[in-house]
């Protein structure tokens, strides 16, 4: 039997802020009240500046270090481009790469399934996986041990790294000073801090797919995108003061009849409190600017269940009502949370990738440019800078869904 | 109907299986009995036929009622005929083509062999050979019995009960296998006619001396496809054994009975699925580029939000049937929402209420409605108002001539005509077109505010849309109006209560029937226009079970007996 609910009228949401509309939907009043916009952003990366001078050449990646430390003869054998599998399962083979099954199926919405400590052990020794090593991949249904899982046990593949030397790259003044490490920003404003794109603006795949123009149309985290809600907004051209806060999506992206995110679905809050954030910001023009503000997002792809982190973020964004949002989120990213996205990729993904986890790993804790720990002192996140773009969507909030949907 | 038996005969003929020739014995017999359609009884009463192919849904129902839903009922069946608007009125002027018994015969192959299979036989044959039965000959004879009744809709009689052991054994013995022989038994009987085609068995009439009524048997299947839209269940059956059926009283406890079931809903279901021709959703397509957000899943999602809107108004609910076109209520779900553009919380379907000022009113203003009457990548007022006038109030609207230049429409893109009331008027500028366009487009372009894939569109190219209309000389702005115009119209409710009827007799409208649909409307309208009440005046009607149209038979100038629900 369905149950029978009042259709969320769009003024009520905003106001009782269980549910995110969009101003189109606002009908006109007597007294204007504030609007909600509601966005899923379909896709979260690390920017990359089109410029085919700023990198000496790609870094290389673990195969091609590899290949470098086998005798000539071998050498020769697989360097060819055709033999690239070949020397993927000869590297595997001759540096006890492991990648076994754990018998578990995924969590739910392309979660990581869980395995106990005792679980894993059983697993390493059964094959024969250094003790303390390997980590579950692949959305728990593997268990991994590699060069990105453990990249502390392939130091030879440390080296090969190419940094990102351009002048311009994507990012805001983070720091308020503009220092020899700072680039410029397309429209040339000076003072931007990115050491990130610095350690890895040089690899093959953020040469060739981390820039906007490919990745623009590129659906990231599709299966738990992030939601970004932006409240309070007495005028969507220019407000002083609006609410931001950012979401997990606990469903999957929504996809059009033509294969692109679709616009207005419902997708519900996830009741995950770390992927929870909230700042204050104004809108100037049509541009939101939040205060800075610390935060995750969730990074939930076909292999990984993982995070990226940032402290001290500013989101600045161009926002179209009922249409559109498209911006960047600037800050600084941990060392951690990019670490933890690397080694899920597992070996797997570093060889579809063409990268060197080690190299990139040691690139990254390089040139941390902040937080510093207290014990060790070194700098535990580093500058960036990640572009967004996203459709407009309908949130619906946990507690709505455990009242039946109704507001 | 010599072509019924040609196919029939070219079924067994083709058949692949040599044995399968036993299944032609059983059918010579059943062909000198009342269920078997012939050329003589045919001509005696041309308009009042005597046989209903079953529908797919009904074929399917039928099945998962007999033998139950996990049987997998896979193959195509023939296609159905729309007459006089319902698939339902074509039933009874179908055949059998010989592909299509062909077909039949492939899809009866796959359920008996799933009923006797290891996992299905103990509960479905529920025998098998035994040392005091070796052969199985006690065990066929049960099983027959049981399921021929279901199958057949009425008991076998002891001969084809003698002729369907004999085969079956006789097909065992050369398959050196008894459920082999008795899944072919099974496969002649699922392909027969009494299965594939709703009978009316001519009697005497019990209640009046001189007339001619159907049987108890007949009226079992009438009663249970029309209201339930599947094959009797045993108490239905029990009451046609027992004669109950035949009596008012029995009739009506048993209509009664039918009705207060949740498969009711189902019956009224498959009444306004092919009422509003919603199966038509299931191969709508949309420009993808034009309506990104139609999806493949939105045309059965929209179909189903029709359906479950009218049976939570109508039938839970048990509201006015006019209300369908003024209600702000609908069935919504997630599939839907973002064509909606509103939030939906429940994973599942649920009934909301829209907004006052929701542009959206009545069935009319759903996805189903919109999007099934437009093109591919755009709207059209004039297959909506057409729709309108023919679905809704059993109207005739002429077809365009052959040679009408559509360019003007069809440009939506020409910045001369910038929204489709201004194509249209250029359009209507040729004086052939504007005659049959005055019809329909009137009421068409106050939906206009709604896409071809019925989206809510305030303006097209920059231009605000004109939502003024007209409906019989009512005039309205808006698409709330235009649903009140269809609730105040009496050839709404007249087409409803012709439709049902229509429906439930499964045939095309015969000009000596107007006074009874006109009674049944005068009846609907006294009962609030509610359709437990139509369904149930149908049901009980004499003339529903009448084997001569109504100008022809006595029973028809007799005053309707049903009780009203």
């Amino acid at each position: 039997m369905m149950k029978d609910m009042r259709a969320h009228g769009l003024k009520r949401c905003a106001a009782i802020g269980t549910l995110a509309v969009a101003s189109l939907l606002m009908s006109g009043a007597s007294a204007p009240q504030p609007q909600t916009f509601s966005f899923a952003l379909t896709n979260i990366y690390v920017a990359a500046y089109e410029d085919e001078k700023a990198c000496r050449s790609l870094s290389l990646s673990s195969a091609d270090l590899f290949l470098e430390t086998l005798p000539p003869a071998e050498r020769a054998k697989y360097a060819a481009p055709e033999k690239v599998q070949d020397l993927h399962k000869l590297m595997a083979e001759r540096l006890g790469f492991k990648m076994v099954p754990t018998g578990k199926n995924s969590g739910s919405n392309g979660s990581m399934a869980s395995l106990t400590e005792s679980e894993k052990q059983a697993l390493r020794q059964k094959y024969n996986i250094p003790k303390g090593k390997g980590i579950p991949a692949f959305l728990g249904t593997r268990f991994a041990y590699d060069s990105c899982t453990n990249p502390e046990d392939f130091s030879f593949m440390e080296r090969g790294n190419e940094v990102y030397n351009g002048p311009v790259a994507y990012g805001i003044d983070l720091d308020g000073q503009n220092g020899k490490e700072d680039y410029v920003s397309p429209d040339q404003t000076p003072g931007v801090d990115n050491q990130l794109i610095r350690a890895v603006g040089c690899t093959y795949s953020t040469r060739d797919y981390g820039t906007p123009k490919v990745s623009d149309n590129v659906i990231t985290s599709m299966s738990s995108p992030t939601l970004v809600q932006v409240s309070g907004v007495d005028d969507p051209r220019n407000d002083d003061d609006v609410t931001v806060r950012l979401y997990a999506s606990a469903s999957p992206l929504e996809l059009s009849g033509a294969g692109k995110p679709l616009a207005w679905a419902s997708l519900d809050v996830d009741k995950d409190r770390r992927f929870m954030a909230q700042a204050k910001g104004k809108i100037r023009d049509g541009e939101l600017i939040t205060e800075p503000f610390d935060l995750q997002v969730r990074l939930r792809e076909q292999i990984i269940d993982s995070y990226r982190e940032l402290r001290q973020a500013r989101i600045q964004a161009k926002i179209k009502p009922g249409e559109a949002i498209e911006g960047g989120i600037y800050g600084y990213h941990t060392v951690a949370s990019i670490e933890d996205g690397y080694h899920q990729s597992t070996q797997v993904g570093a060889n579809l990738t063409r990268m060197s986890c080690p190299a990139l790993i040691k690139a990254v804790r390089h040139y941390a440019d902040a937080y510093p720990d207290p014990k060790t002192g070194r700098n535990s996140a580093i500058s960036s800078a990640l572009r967004f773009k996203g459709v407009p969507a309908f949130l619906i909030m946990p507690e709505q869904l455990a009242h039946g949907g109704q507001p | 109907m010599s072509r019924l038996f040609d196919s029939l005969r070219l079924r067994v003929l083709t058949g692949v299986i040599a044995l399968e020739s036993v299944g032609a014995i059983l059918l010579a017999a059943s062909a000198g009995h009342a269920d078997a359609p012939t050329e003589q009884s045919v001509q005696q009463d041309q308009q009042a036929p005597k046989f209903r192919r079953l529908t797919e849904a009904q074929y399917r129902s039928t099945i998962a009622d007999i033998f139950g839903s996990d049987i997998k009922v896979s193959g195509r069946f023939e296609p159905d005929m729309r007459i006089g608007g319902l698939l339902a009125a074509g039933t009874s002027a179908v055949s059998l083509t010989p592909a299509g018994a062909e077909q039949y015969e492939q899809i009866a192959r796959g359920i008996a062999e799933q009923v006797v299979d290891a996992k299905h036989r103990d509960k479905l044959v529920g025998c098998a050979p035994q040392p005091s039965d070796p052969q199985g000959a006690a065990c066929a004879e049960s099983f027959f019995k049981r399921v021929g009744l279901r199958i057949y809709r009425r008991p076998l009689t002891d001969g084809e009960v003698r002729l369907a052991v004999g085969q079956t054994l006789a097909a065992s013995a050369t398959l050196k296998d008894f459920h082999s022989g008795l899944a072919i038994m099974l496969t002649t009987m699922l392909s027969d006619l009494p299965f594939l085609f709703q009978t009316d068995r001519e009697i005497a009439d019990p209640h009046a001396p001189g007339g001619r009524t159907i049987d108890a048997w007949s009226r079992a299947s009438k009663l249970s496809y029309f209201l339930w839209n599947t094959t009797p269940d045993e108490q239905l059956l029990q009451a046609a054994a027992d004669g109950s059926l035949m009596t008012p009283a029995g009739l009506a406890a048993q209509v009664d009975r039918l009705m207060a079931s949740p498969r009711f809903e189902t019956g009224v279901r498959s009444f306004f699925d092919d009422f509003l021709q919603l199966e038509g959703m299931m191969s709508l397509s949309k420009d993808g580029i034009i309506y990104p957000a139609f999806r493949s899943s939105a045309a059965p999602a929209a179909r189903e939000q029709t359906l479950r809107t009218i049976t939570a108004l109508l039938v839970a609910e048990d509201g006015d049937y006019r209300d369908l076109f003024t209600t702000r209520r609908v069935a919504m779900n997630r599939q839907l929402s973002p064509l909606y553009r509103m939030p939906h919380g429940p994973r599942d379907w649920s009934m909301v209420t829209l907004p006052e000022d929701d542009p959206r009113v009545g069935i009319l203003t759903q996805i189903s409605f919109l999007a099934l009457h437009s093109h591919e990548g755009r709207s059209s007022p004039t297959l909506r108002g057409k729709a309108v006038r023919e679905v809704l109030m059993c109207e005739h609207v002429p077809a365009p001539p052959a040679n009408v230049n559509f360019t003007i429409v069809q440009d939506t893109s020409n910045p001369a005509f910038r929204t489709t009331r201004e194509r249209l008027k250029a359009h209507l500028d040729d004086e052939e077109c504007a005659s049959c366009h005055k019809l329909t487009d009137p009421m068409g372009l106050t939906l206009d505010s709604f896409d071809g894939a019925g989206q809510f569109r305030a303006t097209e190219n920059g231009v605000p849309i004109d939502t003024t209309g007209m409906l019989d000389q009512i005039a309205f702005n808006d698409s709330a109006g235009l649903g009140k115009a269809l609730h105040d119209n009496p050839k709404v409710t007249q087409c409803l209560a012709q439709s049902a009827w229509h429906y439930a007799a499964g045939r095309a409208s015969l000009p000596s029937e107007e006074q009874v649909t006109n009674r049944l409307h005068e009846d609907f309208a006294r009962a609030g226009y509610r359709i437990r009440s139509l369904f149930r005046r149908i049901a009980v009607d004499p003339q529903f079970f009448a084997v001569r149209s109504p100008a022809a038979s006595r029973v028809a100038s007799k005053p309707s007996a049903g009780k009203e629900g």
